[in-house]
């Protein structure tokens, strides 16, 4: 029992320690990416086999949180991550004292108007209730998309960091309720209408074509938004991230993407 | 001691045994108990910790329900009972306890109108009877008190006009005393004894102390190992006891301390004889003779004598009948005994 | 970047604490009555049928317990989710208030059912044998006996249920519900308005406080047992 024991441990730590060799080195051929789900992670595994015949190992891993992927990157654990747009990089640096730097723009998720129980923009009662998520950049996107649809007014100048208390004309007396992004499609039978991101819709099960109004490819929120490509500064020019960039702008790419998303994932290279 | 007591019986309880089914097996609580209890008597019952005294007064209201055996209170089998029977039954039963088990939540007269609130009598009436049987207890400026600003003989009290609200003509009273101090367990089982003579209410008493029983009971059953190994008149077994628990029980500090050799000893049960005679000292005077206690448990209550006394007798003869003949002259009670080692 | 409250004490901020205080009161004061609705009863259920109650009765223990641990071990805001549907079944939406004291009650009860049932089982066995033996009915010693008996240790229960259910009350949020810990999540977390964030939270802090010692002060008052 006692020489199990120990050679057990004795080959774990030898395990381990290869392990711990494999993540450091950004001079080998794997490259280690943080992502979201879906569909940074899926389109990342569309990737795989293009950096497989250039030679590069391609590890991607799964978050589910919006700050660890960042740490890991500005700590060396991950080559780069894929999971947010600019606004939000550039406020993460800031609060957080990170050096991180975007160095492609991928895709961007159009927000849509989904119907709740009015079927149509035209046709929903005074007072009724619209839902929009209530995290700060998601819900100034979602006031934007509302605003652009005419159905309120948001103040001049308040941009992408818009909130509830902006909103400067709601003839109709919409009730805008802030609520958590995730629970929003499941309430779709208690508002009239929801605005949702891409990411929600496409697990409710929702259809970006079924969307009343969508976010255009060339507004403002569709640039700024873009989901990107972020490394700590200083590793752009590493060989192994350009070739995932060119990877990611790709042809094949921009088909799969297309293929897959049906509208709720849109290319923007 | 009472004479209330008369030879209709109350409580019968026929062939009753207890069995538990525990984790550990059968544990057989009691066994095959047989008692007759007269109406308006005081009746105690006497084991060690663990001989199954407290199963046995719990199967006379049925708090514990007996494996096999019948209990007839007031001719009614409490086995033929519906549950509904049985609530009602208790009612005319009183119980006091170790612990007291008073609310704590309740003041003394919120205590004592319980048994009477579940009986449906009305708020007034049973206040009313309340202060009666405050008063009775001695406890009438302690109306508002809750247990907690009271002493164990006041919550014992308390308990005891509880136990008498609703008129029962038996009072079962387990280990009622065991928590009290030795001056308090007198004033308590003085007020048992009172209630007994004014209105006659049979009394069960359970306990593992003789000087209880030697106070106020007439009868007493001795119990040991769930059996019961002796029965009878209080005096009797005072003075012959049969039994080794009945022995040890009377005996507490175990055989009696002796160094001489030879003899025999006599032993004087004292039963509430007037303690302003002095018998001994009248004793020595009388019987031309020097008397050696070799031990006395002795104790003065109202100006009674209750308890024993052993002496060694003198080695002739006729001082020892001398001796005799003055005790049996003024009836005290007493026992030859050879000397133990 | 645009700012559009210069300082956690503006005017208009004080409006939103007001409100946001009247909405944490009415989801714990109402959640608390429910909840004790609920909970009284199923803690005396759980405490009668155990094995050493007044009335045995393995099956219905065994039950009520399952379900009620089951309650107790969900994640609160899966638990939310999950009862989205019933939500809409009791009152007609799953967004804002009323909506969030749904899933909020059903998180507490169990809790409080187990507070209830401890206090219960701690009551004095030989004064329940007491009460048996002057031929008290079991609903007689539910009610005048076991509950009464019970009462500090049930304040004190309260007292820490209250503040528990205040602890959930910022998930509101989720629903599109208010309150101060809505205020807190809402401006304090997302968007990094620390000044906010502790004012909100210190309000919600002394709320609880003050709760605390209400129910704790009530517990000692009105028990009999201290001399």
């Amino acid at each position: 029992m006692k020489k199990f024991v120990s050679v057990l441990l004795a080959s774990s730590l030898l395990l381990l320690s290869l392990a711990g060799c494999k993540n450091s080195s950004s001079e080998s051929k794997t490259i280690t990416v943080g992502a979201s789900a879906t569909p940074h992670a899926e389109i990342l595994k569309a990737v795989k086999p293009i950096l497989a015949k250039e030679g590069y190992t391609l590890n991607i891993k799964i978050y589910d949180d919006y700050v660890l992927p960042n740490t890991a990157t500005e700590d060396g654990e991950l080559d780069a991550n894929y999971f947010q747009h600019k606004p939000y990089l550039d406020s993460f640096n800031e609060k957080n004292n990170t050096h991180l730097v975007s160095v492609a723009a991928i895709h961007y998720e159009p927000y849509g108007i989904y119907a709740g129980t009015s079927s149509s923009l035209t046709n929903v009662p005074d007072g009724a209730k619209i839902a929009v998520p209530n995290d700060p950049s998601n819900e100034a996107r979602a006031l934007q998309l509302l605003a652009a649809q005419k159905l309120i007014t948001i103040k001049d100048g308040a941009g992408l960091s818009a909130t509830k208390k902006d909103i400067s004309a709601n003839p109709h007396h919409y009730d805008v309720v802030e609520m958590d992004a995730a629970v929003i499609p499941k309430s779709l039978d208690s508002v009239a209408l929801a605005v949702i991101n891409g990411n929600y819709a496409i697990g409710a099960g929702l259809k970006v074509s079924q969307a009343l109004a969508t976010e255009d490819k060339n507004s403002e929120a569709a640039k700024t938004y873009a989901n990107i490509i972020a490394v700590k500064q200083g590793n752009e020019n590493k060989p192994a991230i350009k070739a995932l960039v060119k990877a990611l702008q790709s042809q094949e790419v921009k088909d799969y993407i297309t293929k897959t998303y049906d509208g709720a994932v849109v290319a923007v290279f | 001691m009472s004479e209330s007591a008369s030879e209709k019986e109350i409580i019968r309880i026929e062939n009753l045994s207890k069995v538990y089914h525990g984790a550990a097996g059968e544990v057989v609580a009691l066994k095959d108990i047989n008692l007759s209890i007269r109406e308006g008597e005081i009746f105690g019952i006497i084991g060690l910790s663990g001989a199954g005294k407290s199963t046995l007064v719990r199967c006379v209201n049925y708090l514990e329900r007996p494996t096999s055996g019948r209990v007839i209170i007031e001719g009614n089998d409490l086995s033929a009972l519906s549950n509904r029977e049985l609530l009602r039954a208790r009612q005319k039963i009183g119980m006091i306890f170790q612990e007291f088990n008073l609310l704590s939540q309740r003041n003394a007269m919120g205590n004592v109108c319980y048994p009477m609130e579940i009986a449906g009598v009305s708020r007034a009436d049973a206040k009313k009877r309340a202060l009666e049987l405050l008063n009775m207890v001695g406890l009438s400026n302690r109306a508002k008190a809750y247990p907690s600003q009271m002493s164990g003989g006041q919550k014992q009290r308390v308990a005891i006009a509880r136990a008498l609200a609703m008129n029962p003509k038996v009072l079962l009273c387990d280990e009622a005393t065991s928590a009290l101090d030795p001056t308090t367990t007198q004033s308590i089982l003085e007020l048992l004894q009172d209630i007994n003579h004014r209105l006659g209410v049979t009394i069960l008493i359970v306990t593992h102390e003789m000087r209880v029983i030697e106070q106020i009971c007439q009868r007493v059953a001795v119990i040991d190992q769930s059996h019961i190994v002796e029965m009878g008149d209080v005096k009797e077994i005072f003075v012959h006891p049969q039994s080794t628990i009945a022995k040890q029980l009377i005996f507490p500090q175990g055989q009696v301390p002796t160094s001489i050799a030879g003899n025999s000893t006599l032993r004087i049960v004292f039963d509430g004889m007037s303690a302003l005679e002095p018998i001994i000292s009248k004793m020595v005077l009388e019987c031309h003779i020097t008397v050696n206690i070799l031990y006395a448990h002795t104790k003065v209550v109202e100006g009674k004598t209750f308890g024993q006394m052993v002496i060694r007798l003198p080695e002739d003869q006729t001082s020892v009948a001398r001796i005799k003949a003055y005790l049996n002259d003024r009836k005290i009670y007493y026992k030859e005994e050879p000397l133990h080692e | 970047m645009n700012e559009y409250l210069s300082s956690a004490f503006s005017t208009a901020m004080l409006g939103e604490y007001g409100n946001g205080l009247l909405v944490t009161l009415y989801f714990v004061i109402l959640c608390t009555l429910v909840s004790y609705l609920i909970g009284i009863p199923a803690g005396v259920i759980l405490c009668v049928s155990d094995k050493d109650g007044i009335h045995p009765n393995a099956p219905l223990n065994k039950t009520l317990g399952l379900v009620v641990n089951i309650l107790r071990s969900i994640p609160f805001v899966i638990l939310l989710v999950l009862v989205l549907p019933l939500t809409k079944a009791l009152i007609g939406t799953k967004v804002g208030d009323n909506a969030f004291l749904v899933p909020l009650i059903i998180s507490a009860a169990p809790f409080v059912a187990r507070m209830v049932e401890s206090s219960l089982k701690e009551v004095s066995h030989g004064v329940i044998e007491a009460a048996q033996s002057m031929g008290s009915t079991n609903w007689q010693i539910i009610t005048k006996v076991m509950i009464p008996e019970a009462k500090p240790s049930l304040l004190v229960g309260a007292a820490i249920s209250i503040t528990t259910i205040l602890g959930y009350t910022p998930l509101a949020t989720l629903v599109g519900g208010g309150g101060l810990g809505a205020i807190a999540v809402q401006y304090g977390l997302y968007r990094f308005q620390n000044d906010i964030m502790y004012v909100s939270s210190i309000l919600m802090v002394i709320l609880v406080q003050i709760m605390q010692e209400v129910g704790m002060k009530l517990a000692r008052s009105s028990d009999k047992r201290a001399r």
